[in-house]
């Protein structure tokens, strides 16, 4: 049963992936004031949002195992840690790919920006805490909240950004330097909308894959 | 309450008595921050005058990098002869064990910046006797404080802690070292306590934020 949900989901992710990449390159039209480079919203903004619904869901299954103790969401916790590291890898390269030819420049002090790259590095030192920790409960508790101050340090690290970049009002000059939106009409929402799904199918067929790992490496040390 | 005062009374005192005695601690939060602001001093040459705001930055990184250092280390004597256990077997709750840690190193790093400072203020030429600068080191060093040593015991056990510890610490602080790096900046603009306000309220409010959250799960971090 297990693995016909997992081939399902597999194939269902190889299609709209498919169908997602004739949109993106095909199907909408080009965007007048930044060109062909706003293609790449359709990948990056998809995958930012799961990233961060992935941290999310770290720091609701950690908060769920310390309240319960129930190994299960300790599991899903490491899972999506590591699947949301994945996505948040590409959403900084892919966001460094395409400011450079819209800003001008391949990275600045914005707030989004400040925010989602030192939440990027907690969850690098939160994963590399996983594995530096002897294996047992006490490495699972303090890994939980570790997460915990992750989420808990977010709001304050973007308030700060906020602030900071207010003082320091980043350096953009490309094209999109004047008109944020980047969307102007109703395919490119419509495509948006498509790729996020896709790449949600494509996160629950990684994180399913991930927990399955995780189940065995648990099974084989209790074993040991 | 009044017991569990002087529980923690005498917490930072053994802390402090022991610190008399070797003088680990103050001796690395003081030698590694000079050391760091005189590797600036001459990577930016010391002769000509540096903005406000690059000073004040050398001057919070120094700080910083300093602080985890001395906090580590203050941490590594508990391990290194078991006595964190002693601690937690003693009659008193979890969260006095924590807070007297805090004070501990709150008293540390306040020591050690009277000796970075100074060196700090001759290099680059800027004054450091305000009441503004004095509020804004004290509410910094109760940040790197309640943080340094909420880490500090979560990673007792951990392998390789000096690597880990750092690249934990730092990401998280970075709310507290942007609104100590800006309110330093416009303390040496000479601006006055309304501008400097609302970096102040930040500081005080994920000071709060990390202490209460600290003292609910102090009972998580120190479980035998």
């Amino acid at each position: 049963m297990s693995n016909i949900i997992k081939n399902k989901l597999l194939t269902c992710s190889a299609i709209f992936m498919f169908i997602n990449l004739y949109l993106i390159f095909i199907w909408v039209p080009t965007e007048a004031n930044q060109g062909a480079i706003q293609r790449i919203l359709y990948i990056h903004v998809p995958v930012s949002q799961i990233s961060m619904l992935a941290i999310i869901l770290v720091a609701v299954s950690s908060v769920l195992f310390l309240w319960k103790r129930n190994q299960f969401w300790d599991k899903i916790a490491i899972s999506a840690a590591e699947i949301g590291l994945l996505y948040g890898t590409i959403m900084l390269l892919s966001g460094i790919l395409w400011a450079k030819p819209v800003w001008g420049v391949w990275w600045t002090g914005e707030a989004k920006l400040t925010t989602a790259l030192i939440l990027y590095l907690i969850y690098v030192s939160y994963i590399m805490f996983r594995n530096y920790f002897p294996t047992g409960s006490q490495g699972q508790r303090i890994a939980a909240i570790i997460a915990i101050i992750g989420a808990l340090d977010t709001p304050l690290i973007y308030f700060a950004a906020n602030l900071w970049s207010e003082a320091h009002p980043p350096i953009v000059l490309g094209p999109a330097s004047e008109n944020d939106s980047s969307f102007s009409s109703n395919d490119m929402r419509i495509v948006w909308l498509f790729s996020t799904i896709t790449f949600m199918i494509f996160f629950v067929y990684l994180l399913r894959i991930r927990y399955k790992l995780q189940d065995t490496i648990s099974k084989y040390l209790t074993n040991t | 309450m009044k017991n569990s005062l002087l529980s923690i009374y005498n917490i930072a005192k053994k802390d402090l008595l022991i610190e008399l005695r070797n003088k680990d601690v103050i001796l690395s939060i003081s030698g590694f921050g000079t050391i760091i602001i005189f590797i600036f001093s001459f990577a930016f040459d010391v002769g000509s005058s540096l903005s406000s705001s690059t000073a004040a930055g050398i001057l919070w990184s120094s700080i910083s990098f300093a602080s985890i250092t001395g906090i580590n280390r203050s941490f590594m004597l508990e391990s290194e002869n078991d006595t964190l256990e002693a601690l937690i077997m003693a009659p008193i709750s979890r969260d006095i064990i924590y807070l007297g840690k805090v004070v501990g190193n709150f008293i540390f790093i306040t020591i050690s910046e009277m000796v970075i400072l100074p060196i700090f203020a001759i290099l680059f030429n800027f004054s450091i006797l305000s009441l503004e600068f004095i509020t804004c080191c004290l509410l910094a060093n109760i940040g790197f404080s309640v943080v340094g040593t909420l880490f500090a015991s979560l990673s007792i056990k951990v392998r390789a802690r000096e690597v880990l510890l750092p690249m934990l610490f730092l990401p998280c602080i970075i709310p507290i070292l942007f609104s100590s790096i800006e309110a330093t900046s416009m303390i040496f603009q000479g601006k006055g306590w309304n501008d400097l306000s609302i970096w102040f309220q930040l500081t005080v409010a994920f000071n709060l934020i990390f202490l209460i959250f600290s003292l609910f799960i102090s009972n998580v971090i120190y479980e035998d």
